[in-house]
């Protein structure tokens, strides 16, 4: 508070300027206008004006004051408009500012960056040239009408179901007063839909924006993320398609799938966009990948996406981001950026009806170790596109699942901060305690916020260890599947493990289908003492500490 | 020494072992991944210290022959190619590297009556076509920041080839209407090895190419005017992006 206080002393002592939009858009939409996009990092931003009253929705006011947080953080001071003007005029470009950044994104040549970055109140300049992926795997299917098909009943029930929802929903957990703000690449049909028809409505559609054009229609150009905005709060006739049909959204185009190089400022801008019209959550169903990074760079720290991400949750918003489909990518296989960030909610994509994780959804750990994904979900949904239904699959619907779900939450929870909701999300997941790098923490379940949580889970199993081996066996009789088409595989049967070092970072994980057996035996001879093997089956959790041969 | 019989019993033993280890506990896994080593720094990539990756190509003769009796039909007068290549980073800027290449170049004459190549007779059609393999050597300039891709860059270098086998295809159409095509090979004029320099633009796995031969195609011995020097076309690179 004290800071707080010498912040605005600070400012009314210092005006220089007048208040200024978080984003602005010049003359330049996109790549390739008067050279290469560079951002340009400003060194302070002394004596500027701030009015929070004025600047944010009160909803964002609302979040800011529930959460205990400054209104006068210096983040959200804008830059000083001498900077941006003096930088604009040198390169006569000057796309997007951002005030959490303190930086503006301009194209220009590289002979122009090298002498801004000799300015005095700049403080770097470094290339933008980043691609964002949307996180779809390949094409989707168009199954052609408005009704579903038979063989998409399964998994039109199990996207729902799999998460326990029903839980929320015949509760009256429907996200009402949450406000989720929705990053994608077009809205097309969203306005049109049926399945949308509760949103236009009921005005729960309450701002959009088109990042690229620089307008409010984002029903335009791709439907992904109205497939997208299906998983969360889509509803049709025959039932949920997302379980956040009351929350309020707010819509940004950020990615433009005809260019080649579309920019991160896109997204950076989106953020602050999202924060000043008061999103309670952001589901980003997009990442940046090889473009720009190396997988060791995918850290939570190094891309500006990631920064920017964690400053929208340390300002309470709920980040929901998809874990990447750069899993059965050989060369990159781990998860994209901002879904590096320790405090965004990493989602990865289950398979159907296996719901072990889809081939394509990325893994973790991150670069630095920490466990990503946090949790998953199906990555194969039946989703409202343009004007018909849709069956994706990507870690995107994966993601919106799980904002459905945490909005649901926090509806049950409105004193909750976000890192509360992100925790408790956490705990619910089918596998915690266990956890791997291919499933985080396994599905949430709504059922654990409405049955008694602290119950005890009886052991399933018997851990035995000897000198060159451990044992598990199941205490209670496995039914075998026979297979065929109708087969259908719970996630609860499968025995999952790691092997933990001594650091406490998992050396190896697997996932054991028993197939009827009722006893599983590992060899000690690939094990140091010291290790532990942790073990999840069916909701129960053990450890075993590897000893040494005698 | 192991007898005969120890090795049956050896045998069966090992047999039940394995499937009495079976019957007890018939699991698969399903999903086991081994994650210690992800961070240790990597050599190989395509930004990275090392790099290698096959390529195919298609090149098109271009520039003026060196007499118009080598004159050709140019759209015509293709190659393709099949190579692989090899890339060593020294910065985010310079590379350099090699790579094998295997080539099919076509040279369509056009006929006419100031013909020379490979002699004045006038047929339907004439081809001459070069089989060839070879190496290639070049600079490489990055021009841009990158992450784990090759990005846009300009190759310079040069190539040396073996014509491993050349083929003169006559097609020619008698009164009788017959259609005779006659292949001719070991022939004495053409060159064993040609050479050149090559530059290269290149986005990813996007390439495009010019290619100028130094050398001429045909012996000296045999005083034929040469072949156009030039050949511009396009290369995809066979990586992942």
């Amino acid at each position: 508070m004290i800071s707080c206080f010498l912040f605005i002393l600070f400012s009314v002592g210092n005006i220089v300027s007048t208040p200024v939009p978080p984003f602005q858009f010049c003359q330049h939409h996109g790549a390739g206008y008067g050279g290469q996009g560079f951002w340009v990092f400003f060194t302070d931003k002394d004596g500027v004006v701030f009015d929070p009253y004025l600047f944010f929705d009160e909803k964002a006011i609302e979040r800011r004051l529930s959460l205990d947080l400054c209104l006068y953080d210096t983040l959200d001071f804008p830059v000083r408009t001498d900077y941006k003007d003096s930088v604009a005029a040198l390169t006569g470009s000057s796309v997007v500012v951002s005030r959490w950044l303190n930086a503006v994104h301009v194209y220009t040549d590289r002979g122009m960056a090298y002498y801004l970055e000799d300015l005095p109140f700049v403080r770097k300049v470094r290339p933008a040239t980043t691609r964002l992926l949307p996180a779809t795997s390949g094409t989707y299917d168009n199954t052609g009408n408005l009704f579903l098909e038979p063989a998409d009943t399964a998994l039109f029930q199990e996207q729902i179901r799999h998460l326990s929802a029903a839980y929320f929903t015949q509760n009256g957990y429907d996200g009402e007063g949450i406000r989720i703000a929705v990053f994608d690449a077009g809205f097309r049909g969203v306005n049109t839909h049926p399945a949308f028809r509760h949103l236009k409505s009921n005005g729960q559609i309450v701002g959009t924006w088109d990042f690229h054009r620089g307008r409010k229609n984002v029903y335009t150009s791709s439907a992904h993320g109205t497939m997208v905005l299906s998983a969360i709060a889509g509803l049709l006739h025959e039932g949920n398609l997302g379980i956040a049909t009351g929350a309020e959204f707010l819509l940004a185009r950020t990615e433009i799938f005809r260019e080649p190089l579309a920019e991160e400022q896109y997204w950076l801008a989106a953020v602050e966009w999202a924060d000043q019209k008061g999103a309670d959550i952001i589901n980003s169903s997009l990442g940046y990948v090889f473009h720009r990074y190396f997988p060791e760079e995918m850290d939570g720290q190094t891309s500006l996406v990631a920064r920017a991400a964690h400053i929208a949750a340390g300002k309470g918003i709920l980040v929901v981001n998809a874990a990447g489909n750069m899993g059965n990518n050989q060369q990159w296989r781990i998860i994209v950026t901002p879904a590096d960030a320790d405090s965004v909610l990493t989602v990865g994509a289950l398979d159907f009806p296996s719901l072990l994780r889809a081939d394509y959804s990325s893994v973790g750990p991150t670069a630095d170790g920490r466990m990503k994904p946090n949790v998953s979900a199906l990555g194969t949904v039946v989703a409202a596109n343009r004007r018909r239904l849709a069956t994706p699959s990507g870690t995107s619907f994966a993601a919106p699942l799980i904002t459905g779900f945490a909005a649901c939450l926090w509806q049950m929870y409105p004193s909750w901060t976000n890192m509360q909701v992100f925790q408790a999300i956490e705990r619910s997941g089918s596998l915690y305690p266990y956890y791997d790098y291919a499933h985080g923490y396994g599905t949430p379940q709504a059922s654990y916020f409405f049955d008694d949580h602290t119950r005890f889970v009886s052991p399933r199993f018997d851990i035995r260890q000897s000198n060159d081996s451990v044992k598990v066996v199941i205490r209670e009789q496995i039914t075998r599947y026979d297979g065929g088409e109708q087969e259908k595989k719970i996630i609860d049967d499968y025995l999952y493990y790691h092997i933990k070092n001594r650091d406490g970072g998992i050396d190896a994980y697997f996932v054991v289908d028993l197939e009827g057996a009722n006893k599983m035996r590992l060899s000690k001879e690939n094990m140091k003492e010291g290790q532990t093997v942790l073990f999840h089956y069916k909701g129960y959790t053990a450890a075993v500490r590897i000893e040494g041969r005698w | 020494m192991i007898t005969m019989l120890q090795m049956m019993v050896r045998l069966c033993l090992s047999l039940f072992i394995l499937f009495a280890g079976y019957a007890v506990s018939a699991q698969s896994v399903i999903i086991a991944e081994d994650v210690r080593g992800m961070d240790e720094e990597k050599q190989y990539g395509m930004n990275r210290r090392h790099f290698s990756h096959s390529w195919i190509g298609i090149g098109f003769a271009a520039g003026p022959p060196g007499d118009p009796g080598a004159d050709i039909h140019y759209w015509r007068s293709r190659s393709l190619e099949y190579g692989y290549r090899y890339k060593r980073q020294y910065s985010n800027v310079f590379s350099n590297g090699a790579e094998l290449i295997i080539r099919r170049s076509a040279y369509h004459l056009r006929q006419r009556d100031e013909k020379s190549v490979p002699g004045p007779t006038i047929h339907e059609w004439e081809k001459l076509v070069f089989f060839q393999t070879g190496i290639g050597l070049y600079q490489r300039i990055n021009v841009d920041q990158r992450g784990d891709y090759i990005g846009r860059f300009i190759d310079l270098g040069g190539y040396a080839k073996w014509n491993f086998h050349v083929r003169h295809v006559t097609l020619d159409e008698y009164d009788d209407g017959e259609r005779v095509r006659v292949r001719r090979t070991g022939m004495n004029y053409p060159e064993t090895f040609d050479y050149g320099v090559l530059v290269r633009l290149g986005l990813n796995s996007i390439v495009f190419k010019g290619t100028y031969r130094i050398s001429g195609m045909f012996r000296d011995s045999a005083n034929l005017p040469d072949l156009p020097k030039l050949t511009f076309g396009m290369e995809i690179g066979l990586h992942p992006f």
